[in-house]
This record gives C-alpha cells, sequence and structure tokens, in this order.
C-alpha cells in the first residue's frame, strides 16, 4: 500500500458516452507505436460485452490470496483489430468506387455500444467509463516475476517499468478489468499510467480534463479539502466496479439511477428501469443504499434545499472537481 | 552457516573420501590421465569438435555433421512462480564446433507445432531457446552458479534465441530468477529453421567477449565449459520461467586444460552411501513433505519449491549443501525467505537430523528426474 493515493470519481449520473475522454487519452498516448488497437480509456455500454469482449469473464484477480487464472485477449477477436480503409483505392487512385474497411472486424471497441438489456419500454442501458484502477492490491504487480511493475509511494500510481519488462503478459492474465495491454511491436506491457506526467505539474489526467459532461473528480483519497474524499469517504457515494475481483480498485463510480419501470398498462412502477441486481453484480452489495443516498440528496436540492453532496456532483466550477496537490 | 565455511566444508568433504574411500566415487575419484571421463561416463560432456572455417550463420552447416550430439533431458521449471506444471519440450540434442576463434553450438528438438511471433497478435508466443554459461568457471573456487539463472554471486550469461526475433538483444546476464536484462554491448550470433518436425537453432559467437559481463572462451586455458540449456514452446504459453530446463552439462574442447579440482567441485562423494526408498520415507517424517511438491507427495503444497525433476537439474552436491545449508542459495521469490539484518534468510530451517538421513534424503532427491 503506497503512503497516499490519488483516486478518480467517475459519475455515471452524467456521462453521456460521447467518447471525448477515450479520444484525449489515445490521442495524447496510443495512437502510435503498436498502441493503437489500445483503450487505456474506454466507454462501453452496460449491460454489454465490453472491451475487450467479456473482460468480466477473462478471469484473473484475487481468490483470498492466491491470483485466478486468466486469459489474454485476443487482438482479433476481443479487442478488434483497428479497422482500416482503402483511402488509397478510393479516394486517388480510383480503382474501388467505395470507401469502406479494408479487414472484416470481428469485435471492436463499442461493437455493441447503446445495445443494453430489456424489452421496450423497459429497455435500458448506460454508459461505463473504464480505466486502469491503480489497485491497492494490485493483481498486475503481484503476477509479474520480475517486479517490473510498481505502485508509488507518493500517489499510488501503478506503472509498468518499460525497462524491466518482458513482454511475458501474465500482468496481463491476472488484471481481471483486462486494463493491462501487450505491445506487440516493442514486446512489452503497458496500461493507463494516470497521466502522471501531467499530474506531477498540478495537471489532471486528460479523461477528467476533457470530459464535456464534467463527471470526473481526481484527487487524494485523505485530503478532506479534495472533492474525492468528501464523496468517497465523507458521503460514501462512490463504488468500485466489481468489488468481488478483489484487488481494491482506486477508481470510484457514482452508479446510476434510472427511470421507473412500465407496467403492463405502461403506468410507471416503483421499481427503478435498471435491477438492482445487475447494479449490485457491478458495484458490489452497497448500491441500493447509495441510490438512496441520491435520490434522498436529489430531492433536497429539488425543494431547494441546501445540498453537499448534489453541489459536488453537478461541479459548478470544473476547477473545483480537481485537488491533485 | 555462510557460504565461506561451506565451501571449505565442502572442500574437506571430498579429500577425505579421497583417502578413506567408503564408498565408490560418481564425480571426483581422480583417475589418472583426464579428469573430465567421469564427467564423459555420466553423460554430461558436449565435446565440441575442431572444425574450420568462418562462423556458421545457418543451423543447416553442414560441419555440425563432424560433432557428436549430447542428448539432453530438459524438466519443468517448477523453482519460482509461475511454474511450468508440464513442460513442453523435454529433451534437446546439442552439438558443438569450433576452430581458434569461434565456438557454435547446434541446439534440436522435435516439435510438431511450430510457433513464432505472429506480427501484431497480443496472445502468441514464440518458440525459443537458451543457452547459458557462468560469467566465471574453470577454478575450484568458481562453484557452478544456480542452475535456474545463477545467483547473487555467481552470475551468468545467457544467449537468447526466439522464434521470429523480438525480445531485444541476444546476450543476457542474470543474478537468479527474475534479473534478466540485456548484456549492453554484448552479443551473440542466434538463427533457428523449423523443418519436417524439428527445431534446429544455432547459437555462435567469437570466443572473445564485447563486453566483461558475458562468458570468454580460452580452451588453451580451459578446456571445460559449463553450459545450461532452457527451452520454451510458445504454443502452449510457455515464456519467461515457464519453460523446461536442463542441468549443468560441460562443454569439451580437445587438448584444453581442465583443473582436476574444479572438476572435483562438480562431485558427488557421498560420506554415507544414503537409500532413496529410506529417504523418500524421511521426506515425511522430517516435514519435507509439507512444504515441497513433489511426485508421491500427495499434499498439494507450494511453501517452497517444487521438487519434481529436481534430480536431474540439481547436481547432488547442491542438494546436499540446500538441505544442510537452505540460505546459500535461495530461490529469488518473495515467499522462500525473510530479511534479517538486511539479508535474505531461507523460510527452511537448515536439517538438523541425523548426517545418515541427509544421505538418504538426498539419495531420494536424486530419483526425482
Amino acid at each position: 500500500m503506497s503512503k497516499r493515493q490519488l483516486a478518480m470519481v467517475m459519475d455515471l449520473n452524467k456521462c453521456i458516452g460521447c467518447q471525448t475522454c477515450t479520444v484525449a487519452c489515445k490521442v495524447q498516448w496510443t495512437n502510435r507505436n503498436g498502441r493503437d488497437y489500445m483503450y487505456w480509456n474506454n466507454v462501453e455500454t452496460a449491460p454489454g460485452k465490453g472491451y475487450p469482449k467479456n473482460w468480466q469473464e477473462s478471469g484473473g484477480g484475487w481468490e483470498g490470496s492466491v491470483l485466478k487464472d486468466g486469459k489474454i485477449p485476443s487482438l482479433a477477436n476481443d479487442y478488434g483489430m483497428p479497422v482500416q480503409l482503402n483511402y488509397e483505392q478510393a479516394l486517388f487512385a480510383g480503382t474501388d468506387p467505395w470507401l469502406k474497411a479494408t479487414n472484416d472486424p470481428a469485435w471492436t471497441p463499442n461493437w455493441d455500444e447503446d445495445e443494453g438489456a430489456g424489452e421496450f419500454p423497459n429497455s435500458y442501458h448506460f454508459y461505463l467509463p473504464r480505466i486502469c484502477n491503480h489497485c491497492t492490491n494490485p493483481a498486475c504487480l503481484a503476477a509479474c516475476p520480475r517486479g517490473a511493475i510498481y505502485k508509488r509511494e507518493e500517489d499510488g500510481i501503478v506503472l509498468v517499468d518499460q525497462s524491466r519488462c518482458r513482454g511475458y503478459r501474465h500482468c496481463v492474465v491476472a488484471c481481471p478489468y483486462k486494463k493491462v495491454y501487450f505491445n506487440p511491436l516493442f514486446n512489452r506491457s503497458e496500461k493507463c499510467i494516470f497521466c502522471y506526467p501531467r499530474v506531477e505539474q498540478g495537471i489532471p489526467p486528460a479523461c477528467a480534463k476533457q470530459c464535456v459532461g464534467r463527471i470526473r473528480h481526481v484527487g487524494f483519497l485523505d485530503d478532506e479539502a479534495g472533492p474525492v474524499h468528501k464523496i468517497v469517504v465523507k458521503w460514501k457515494a462512490a463504488l468500485t466496479l466489481r468489488p468481488d475481483f478483489g484487488t481494491e480498485p482506486n477508481a470510484y463510480y457514482v452508479p446510476p439511477l434510472s427511470s421507473p419501470k412500465f407496467d403492463a398498462e405502461g403506468k410507471p412502477t416503483a421499481e427503478p428501469r435498471i435491477p438492482v441486481a445487475f447494479l449490485e453484480k457491478l458495484f458490489g452489495p452497497r448500491v441500493g443504499e447509495v441510490l438512496g443516498l441520491l435520490e434522498a440528496e436529489r430531492s433536497k436540492k429539488a425543494r431547494g434545499e441546501e445540498s453537499e453532496l448534489m453541489d459536488l456532483l453537478i461541479a459548478y466550477r470544473q476547477e473545483e472537481m480537481f485537488k491533485i496537490r | 552457516m555462510n557460504r565461506t565455511v561451506l565451501a571449505t566444508l565442502a572442500g574437506i568433504v571430498i579429500p577425505s573420501l579421497l583417502i578413506v574411500g567408503t564408498a565408490p566415487a560418481e564425480g571426483a575419484r581422480r583417475a589418472k590421465g583426464d579428469p573430465t571421463s567421469v564427467l564423459t561416463r555420466n553423460g554430461e560432456v558436449v565435446m565440441a569438435a575442431r572444425v574450420a572455417g568462418e562462423m556458421p550463420t545457418d543451423p543447416g552447416d553442414g560441419r555440425f555433421e563432424n560433432a557428436n550430439p549430447l542428448t539432453v533431458r530438459l524438466y519443468p521449471q517448477v523453482a519460482a512462480e509461475p511454474r511450468a506444471e508440464k513442460g513442453v519440450v523435454r529433451e534437446a540434442a546439442v552439438r558443438a564446433i569450433h576452430t581458434e576463434a569461434w565456438i557454435a553450438f547446434l541446439v534440436e528438438w522435435a516439435d510438431p507445432d511450430r510457433s513464432d511471433v505472429k506480427q501484431g497478435t497480443t496472445d502468441t508466443f514464440a518458440d525459443a531457446a537458451a543457452l547459458q554459461f557462468p560469467l566465471k568457471y574453470g577454478e575450484a573456487a568458481d562453484r557452478l552458479p544456480y542452475v535456474g539463472m545463477g545467483g547473487p554471486e555467481r552470475p551468468v550469461n545467457i544467449w537468447l534465441w526466439r522464434n521470429g526475433g523480438g525480445g531485444g538483444p541476444a546476450s543476457l546476464k542474470a543474478t537468479g530468477f527474475g534479473t534478466l536484462e540485456p548484456v549492453a554491448g554484448g552479443g551473440a550470433m542466434t538463427a533457428g529453421k523449423w523443418e519436417n518436425g524439428r527445431v534446429r537453432v544455432l547459437f555462435a559467437r567469437s570466443f572473445g567477449a564485447s563486453s566483461p559481463e558475458e562468458v570468454k572462451f580460452a580452451p588453451k586455458q580451459i578446456g571445460l565449459v559449463p553450459v545450461a540449456l532452457a527451452v520454451w514452446g510458445g504454443e502452449k504459453g510457455e515464456r519467461g520461467g515457464l519453460k523446461t530446463l536442463s542441468g549443468w552439462r560441460f562443454v569439451k574442447f580437445d587438448g584444453g586444460k581442465v583443473s582436476p579440482a574444479y572438476v572435483r567441485s562438480f562431485g558427488w562423494n557421498p560420506k554415507i552411501r544414503g537409500d532413496a526408498k529410506t529417504g523418500e520415507t524421511l521426506m515425511m517424517r522430517h516435514g519435507c513433505a509439507g512444504c515441497h511438491v513433489y511426485p508421491g507427495n500427495p499434499i498439494p503444497t507450494k511453501i517452497g519449491p517444487g521438487l519434481a525433476g529436481i534430480g536431474g537439474i540439481h547436481r547432488p552436491g547442491y542438494l546436499f549443501e540446500s538441505l544442510k545449508d537452505p540460505s546459500a542459495v535461495i530461490v529469488p521469490h518473495k515467499n522462500y525467505y525473510s530479511l534479517k539484518d538486511g539479508q535474505p534468510v531461507s523460510i527452511m530451517a537448515p536439517f538438523s537430523g541425523p548426517e545418515r538421513d541427509a544421505y538418504h534424503i538426498v539419495e531420494f532427491l536424486r530419483t526425482l528426474k
């Protein structure tokens, strides 16, 4: 465990799935040199198979103090080959009248975007942005026989030492979130670095800074004056993804409230559209309690009363969402 | 007991045997003439054949026909995590040829499923092979490094071939599991060929090394060079510690000088002749089976290194030392040691039973191959 932990809170009630975070990350870090297929930050649709495909069933994580076995996703079938278009033939040589993909992808990020689940009028989905969780008990770190993965004392950021990594991919197997990626060009594993070069200069990670929906708060868990401490520790309004994997993530989520379900006559019921059981599988047993808290605070605000939690989540001023020093 | 004391002890045990001669010497009976003949008899010597011409660049180089192959058994790596529970390649043939200036090895094994690095994939692994040499060898004081990639005071130089390339330079250094690093400015020629269900890999280098961290060859001064082999079956996901490895073998140059004391240091001359069957029972009685998994032990423990194949990978002298002084060589895994005054101390207690029992246990361990 590191001395301090920098963490991120993502409010799923505000995420609109615009992928600005994805693009911000990609342009900054992964649009070149064998990283083209990698999405250190991705936004997937839940329910859904996600990216890489079926990552939740890919194994890894902890069973007590023992690492669970897992699989390495394949580029073509699970991540998805980056699609190339026939620009040359269609636009310049004129040998093909149609602009189209030159490969036939079997899967890509967002392959099942917006599909969700449920039958009309009770169909539902929400967006789930995912980064490396910079876990307190990282399975990737434990799995590396070379000690190439380390967790920084000063902020808990988990990094792969590129000079030590030999591309064995035990970390890819061990990460239950499949947020470590193998770079086939350099034969090394790489992952989200929480934009540490930015963070060291007091600038938030690109995904958080560029987020147009203002869903991402960044701060130290122990900084009582910071937004993350307030939402996670003081208000206990944020939960980690798949806590049953045992890695103790440091990316937190404010779970999504949903519209009421309709009954056979088309009348709204008291039951939420997104089944609580589904959210409990994703975020653990406290989901119901947190949703109750959010509803209560939201009604307060609606009645014109004060709510610190709602003010935090509304994020009137973007700079107040980040406190990273 | 520290290393120096142990080394001294080994020095006492061996000559005393020569005088007393209570047991048939397997390793060190000083024969008149060639001190290495015992190693040859045990099938541990790759005889390097003298040839002429330039260094080979092709595994199919016809000059290897002049060299007799040595069949080397390979065992799954089960000492450090992650363990290679099965192990794909279990046997390889090694040949060596040389001139005044260079040495070349041909390593060959059966492999019906060729596996190379498929460009732009995330889930495939390449077949690979490596030769390992102690950085220092030739004198009795240069005890053989731990065969699992050397140890803190006994570095090894490793030549690595990976099918399809990748993985960086071919010359690497290590001082134990998890310490592998490329040798800066180092190099070795490697080339592989897959033909008719067999992989043939060539390793070649000039006698002189381009870095002080690489093994040197000077057959006129030292005519016997320890070498160990590891092979990875990429198609079954083998990489890193998931591999099969051999025990130390020896490349012999004809007419080279060999220190008899050096050869004796590889030998095993027990004061008491142990009995393997008794040893197996003692493994249970002395609690070995509680921490070490091995064939015949029903306890699925991973507290200590696995012992399957240990009789094929390690020399009996090393096994005896590990029993009496577990901290002399510690397999680098955080669960295997604790730190005492900053020094790693094995979690295994030194064997405190009767001396005779230690010999019985070593004799049993030797059968695990």
